[in-house]
């Protein structure tokens, strides 16, 4: 095929099968029990062709699942319909069809070609049992399993052979792994009769298993050995039994089963660890049988009988109250062992081995014989058992008192099993409420600025219907002579305005003002004069009661608001916490797989071990447990065959025989740590640094220059490894720098320290949550961005960087080393333009083994985030998630990772970066001041103005405006006349006489607008005057020109 | 016949904005809550839009909701300009598109200005919502089937003849609405944002 992206090529598959699956269900369509046979042989033949097309097309895409069914399906009809063709036959061509297309779907949905998931490769191997079964009972056509083509025996290659079984199984995947076509044409192997008369041979059967087993694309180790199968083999009549439970108890019971299994390991760890303590074998009897009657009920023969032969083993021990010797440990664990594997089994769809019973049966019926016969103890086995000890809880700074499953199993409660997408979804809904809040503070914090307006509007009105009732037309002079029509402000504006300008020369009264001699003399506020006063200041009174007691009712009520809303905070943050512990569970979850591994290890090399765990009961999230799966079981291999020294070696050596791994998992702040030690024979520096000499990953100056314990770090490169022939056992599983890779993606890290002759601790460090991660908040390019806080060592102040100045390396004290590390800009790396900004800071990262210091805008302090996926069609490079922050703003989570390795890699490369575009940062945005005592223009025209992106200081009274412009020295003052404290006229005559507000420009708004209000307003400095109302339109271009003016010069 | 409130959009420069808080808030309401969307009788309702200078329609049956302000967005780095950025909804994050690029074709982006952008339609397409940032939404029409003008052949059009189901002339003014096909837009943009998705 032309080279082509995967991307590419999966689009042509998938056009493909979606072009042949619908016809091949259209010939199939035709094809009935009572077809006539011209219709049939046309539609068979011309259904053969297009599932020999598909099978060839999907084996071309490596899809070789589907390809195997199709190639099934190539073979399934015959010729004409005069063999019986039973309805099942045509039912499970059907139900193959039907589960291509839904192979393709998903594939179409991820726009690749996939391989199958569990669910789909035990659906396939259902589909495949199915049309043999159908086969056998139908017409004696040409299909049989041990006839499949080439791309399925390829495929059947991986399973173990079956030495023993049934020759002809045996040779003809042998044949068919060497590569010899079997052909369409070749003869049927003979046929087999089994118990129950079937036409299935022995060897299509250990085909149909170990294809079940794991043959197809990235399927899951075999179950067991095919050639076991010999004495009961499973036949179509068993198939037909277990496919008669649904699948959904069935997984149910796989669930429940799973955890009775780890029960009884922990029950067995519990007594290994104390064997006087009897109630731990009583725990693990109560577990096995709820796991028998629950087997039993379903029919689960080989299950029922091993855990009953379990039961059978433990209760020996129980009833002749002595410790239980080694060999009998040995028999409860491999009975263990063959019990869960028999429940993966039943996970996956595959029926079950009855050979591990009849060995089980074996095993238990010999370890009763000798009780029976002699209550010596047996004798001991060849080889030393591995010890496992599990360790007491491990103090640490947060509460290690079991909780979740853990502690619900402990108490002896139920567990609900949930679909991990519900608790995702509700996770998501619940940080929604985040927003909300931020919205109802919002809201809140308005409707309390708006009662405080209308606090003070009603002590000024009250202030004014005192001044109203002084100033009645028929009562007395007052003692003060009022002040003449026309003078200056008034000296109480002064002595304020001394308050603000202290040491002015204006503090004495402003006279600036007065009019000339001569002129006319005139009333500036125009105040009216009324008549039948004492009636309406009466009125006027009551509505100001009115008025008081609405504001008291007002003020209740919004404390009563503020307290609610307080609750409700405190609930909402309470039940986003609650939500995000559901998706912890223990480290213990990870546990019994260790403790297989080690024991199964021990005995195959000979080895003695103890296991122990310390902080079993940290809990992490359960994404970051799964990945953190492959690295535990490596670390603990490692140590296993490369660490600890056989026991003669150690004698020798001055050690103890017995050698010792431990796990001890404890919190730090937001992260969890586990260590993984041995106490083995430790890794040689010097071996790991000639390894990544010879394979290139340093040079010689760097690999002078490394530390021991940096050298040490050199086994998380790709390619290293201190071991000459790694063995089959260390050789499975990933290596170091998968686990650092694996790590990595967890947002963790690793180290590791190594003391020669005295061993290894690998320390590695993850999130407690991946949905929950302490963050810093930092400015880029104008925008916010969150980074793991983990992630970062330090911040730095950078040196400003001139525009034709490149980034170079930075020297920083790194803890007590003097390093000097790349230096990079965020904003470039994430494809912005780098606008080097005055002072800027950087942060010092540390991923891996890389360290690197990257500039960014600004550091906006550090919290902790709710961290959301985001939608398919949105994921980014370099964006691991977005959080949505109490302001209702979206913060993008930086995967630096990333982000630092790609940049990395360039600079390797040497592949000139792409120049800096150095452009000036943007001007601030121009700040207007709007003084007016009426809150409804303040509000309007601050709306406005903020929407054409000025920045808008709202003041009101003149007092307020004066501080204002102290403070925030605006570009534009918009200036009402009439405003209590001090009006515009005395603002203006302060601003014209200190030089300090040159600069400010101002545009007088006012209902005052005439002639000589314009004149006088002028005459104290106003820049323009406008009449209210004003259209938006008209003030925007008043404010937009006198900008324009401020900015080419002084007032005039 | 078409609603006697119906007013073009856009008709004043200087505010894209041309309903009163009031209407706006009728429309809001008409779109979350669904309100009766086809007649056979009366005709289809469609909101009356602009994008850019063009002036469009969409069935209200199509939309999700309309947010009568720009969302404040996050940019996406290795993103298409058009990707405005993302936006919170409630529980959901969006991205916002400009729809331009795509629903215009060289005659309709010749008098386009981005900076002009002022409000969003909310649809989706197989459960995924998209926002997208339009210059200004008008009034509901309601068009009786035989009053959508087919597009011909040799009709010069400024929006993409595949997302242009017909045209719409008001009877008060002769302004065309181009009816746009929101679903094939909205499958079309979200396909365009999954090719410059990251993979997993």
């Amino acid at each position: 095929m032309p080279p082509m992206s995967d991307r590419e090529a999966a689009r042509l598959y998938i056009a493909e099968m979606n072009a042949l699956l619908p016809a091949l269900r259209e010939h199939l369509n035709t094809l009935g029990l009572d077809a006539p046979p011209e219709q049939w042989a046309l539609a068979a033949s011309e259904f053969r062709r297009l599932a020999g097309a598909t099978a060839d097309l999907s084996a071309d895409f490596h899809a070789e699942d589907c390809a195997s069914v199709a190639t099934a399906l190539a073979r399934a009809l015959p010729d004409l319909p005069e063999a019986p063709i039973s309805a099942a036959l045509l039912a499970s061509t059907a139900d193959a069809l039907t589960h291509l297309t839904t192979r393709v779907a998903r594939m179409e949905a991820a726009r690749r070609v996939l391989a199958p998931n569990e669910g789909e490769r035990a659906a396939a191997g259902r589909v495949l049992t199915a049309l043999a079964r159908a086969d056998a009972h139908g017409f004696s056509g040409p299909l049989r399993l041990a006839t499949l083509p080439t791309s399925v025996l390829r495929a059947l290659a991986g399973a173990p052979p079956a030495p023993g079984a049934s020759a002809g199984g045996a040779k003809d995947a042998a044949v068919g792994a060497d590569g010899a076509p079997p052909g369409a044409g070749a003869s049927p192997v003979a046929p087999f009769s089994g118990p129950e008369g079937t036409d299935l041979t022995e060897g299509d059967l250990a085909i149909l298993s170990a294809f079940h087993a794991g043959s197809l694309l990235d399927g899951p180790p075999p179950a067991r050995d095919a050639a076991a199968q010999v004495p009961g083999a499973p036949n179509a009549h068993e198939l037909a039994e277990l496919e008669q439970i649904p699948e959904d108890v069935r997984g149910i019971f796989v669930f429940e089963a799973s955890e009775d299994a780890q029960s009884i390991h922990r029950a067995l760890a519990a007594y290994e660890q104390a064997p006087e303590e009897r109630k731990h074998l009583s725990a693990a009897m109560r577990s096995a049988h709820k796991l028998k009657g629950a087997a039993s009920t379903l029919d689960y023969d080989s299950l029922t009988r091993m855990t009953h032969a379990f039961e059978g083993q433990v209760r020996l021990v129980l009833e002749r109250s002595l410790p239980a010797e080694a060999g009998a440990l040995r028999v409860w664990h491999a009975t263990l062992a063959a019990i869960e594997q028999a429940i993966a089994a039943i996970g996956m769809g595959l029926p079950e081995d009855v050979t591990s019973v009849a060995r089980i049966e074996a095993m238990t019926a010999d370890l009763l014989a000798r009780a029976a016969s002699d209550a010596s103890p047996a004798p001991i086995p060849a080889q030393p058992a591995a010890r496992v000890t599990m360790g007491p809880v491990a103090a640490t700074d947060r509460d290690t008192t079991p909780t979740g499953a853990l502690a619900l199993l402990a108490a002896g409660e139920g567990l609900l099993r949930v679909d991990v997408r519900r608790v995702d979804a509700l996770l998501n809904r619940v940080s929604a409420l985040a927003i909300n809040r931020a919205e109802q503070a919002q809201a809140r914090h308005a409707a309390l600025e708006a009662q405080a307006d209308l606090e003070r509007t009603m002590s000024r009105l009250t202030q004014l219907s005192l001044a109203l009732a002084d100033h009645r037309p028929d009562a007395a002079p007052s003692a003060t002579p009022p002040e003449a029509e026309g003078a200056p402000p008034s000296t109480s504006a002064s002595r304020l305005i001394a308050r603000f300008l202290p040491g002015s020369r204006h503090a004495e009264p402003v006279t600036a003002a007065e009019p000339a001699p001569g002129e006319p003399v005139w009333d500036r506020l125009e105040l009216e004069r009324f008549t039948e006063y004492g009636h309406l200041l009466r009125g006027f009174a009551e509505a100001l009661g009115d008025m008081g007691a609405s504001l008291a009712n007002l003020r209740a009520s919004m404390r009563r608001t503020e307290h609610l809303n307080h609750a409700q905070e405190a609930l909402a943050t309470g039940i986003q916490q609650a939500v995000t512990e559901v998706r912890l569970v223990p480290l213990s979850e990870r546990i019994p797989m260790l403790q297989r591994a080690v024991r199964s290890l021990a005995v195959e090399m000979g080895k003695q071990v103890s296991f122990t765990v310390q902080g079993e009961t940290t809990e992490i999230d359960r994404d970051v447990s799964e990945g953190l799966a492959g690295a535990l079981t490596q670390l603990v291999r490692n140590a296993m065959v490369h660490g600890i020294e056989p026991p003669e070696e150690r004698v020798a050596l001055g050690k103890p025989a017995e050698g010792r791994i431990w796990i001890h998992a404890y919190y730090t702040g937001d992260e969890a740590n586990i260590q993984v030690g041995d106490d083995g024979h430790g890794i040689n520096p010097d071996q790991v640094r000639a390894s990544a000499l010879a394979n290139g990953v340093i040079d010689d100056a760097t690999a002078a220059s490394l530390t021991p314990e940096e050298a040490l770090n050199l086994i998380f490169e790709q390619g290293i490894t201190t071991v000459e022939n790694a063995t089959a056992i260390a050789g499975h599983g990933i290596g170091g720098a998968e686990v650092a890779q694996a790590l990595l993606r967890l947002r963790g890290s690793i180290r590791v320290r190594s003391t020669m002759g005295q061993g290894t601790t690998f320390h590695i460090r993850v999130p407690i949550s991946l949905s929950v991660v302490r963050a810093l908040h930092v400015r880029v390019a104008g925008q916010g961005y969150a980074i793991p806080f983990a992630a970062v060592q330090q911040t730095v102040p950078v040196p400003p960087i001139g525009p034709d100045e490149s980034l170079g390396p930075l020297n920083l004290q790194l803890g007590d080393r003097q390093v000097t590390v790349p230096l990079f800009s965020l904003a470039e790396l994430l494809g912005y333009a780098y606008e080097p900004a005055a002072p800027a800071t950087a942060l010092v990262v540390e991923l891996g083994r890389l360290t690197a210091a990257l500039i960014v805008d600004a550091v906006a302090g550090d919290a902790e985030v709710v961290v959301r996926s985001l939608p398919r069609h949105l994921r980014r490079r370099a964006v691991r998630g977005a959080s949505v922050s109490p302001d209702g703003g979206v913060l993008l989570l930086l995967d630096l990772a990333e982000l630092v390795g790609a940049a990395f890699k360039r600079e390797q490369a040497q592949t000139p970066t792409p120049a800096r575009r150095l452009t000036p940062i943007p001007a601030a945005r121009p700040r207007i001041l709007v003084a007016d005592d009426s809150v409804t223009i303040r509000r309007t025209l601050e709306a406005m103005l903020t929407r054409e992106g000025y920045e808008v200081r709202t003041a009101p009274d003149g007092m307020a405006a004066l501080q204002m412009l102290l403070s925030e020295p605006p570009a534009v003052l918009v200036l009402d006349i009439e405003m209590p404290r001090l009006d515009g006229f005395e603002l203006l005559n302060i601003l014209r006489a200190h030089p300090e507000f040159a600069g400010v420009r101002v545009v007088v708004l006012t209902t005052r607008a005439a002639g000589k209000h314009r004149e006088y307003a002028e005459s104290l400095g106003a820049h323009a005057l406008l009449g209210k109302p004003v259209p938006d339109d008209v003030l925007l271009a008043v404010v937009r020109d006198q900008l324009r003016q401020g900015k080419s010069g002084p007032l005039a | 016949v078409p609603d006697s409130s119906e007013a073009e959009p856009g008709t004043a420069p200087a505010s894209p904005r041309t309903l009163s808080d009031a209407a706006m808030e009728e429309l809001l309401q008409r779109v979350a809550h669904g309100e009766p969307t086809v007649d056979e009788r009366a005709g289809t309702q469609y909101l009356l839009f602009r994008c850019g200078q063009t002036p469009c329609a969409v069935a209200l049956v199509e939309l999700r909701e309309v947010l009568p302000k720009l969302p404040a967005v996050v940019g996406m780095p290795y993103s298409p300009p058009w990707l405005r950025g993302l936006f919170p909804l409630r529980a959901e994050l969006l991205g916002l598109v400009d729809p331009a690029p795509l629903l215009l074709t060289s005659a309709g982006q010749a008098t386009y200005e981005p900076s002009a952008l002022s409000m969003a339609l909310v649809a989706e397409h197989e459960g995924v919502a998209l926002g997208l940032a339009v210059a200004a939404v008008g009034e509901i029409a309601r068009v009786p089937p035989d009053e959508l003008v087919p597009i011909t052949p040799e009709a010069v059009t400024a929006v993409a003849r595949q997302y242009a189901l017909g045209i719409y002339i008001s009877p008060r003014g002769s302004t065309p609405y181009t009816v746009v096909d929101m679903r094939q837009l909205v499958a079309d943009l979200l396909a365009a944002l999954h090719e410059d998705a990251a993979d997993e």
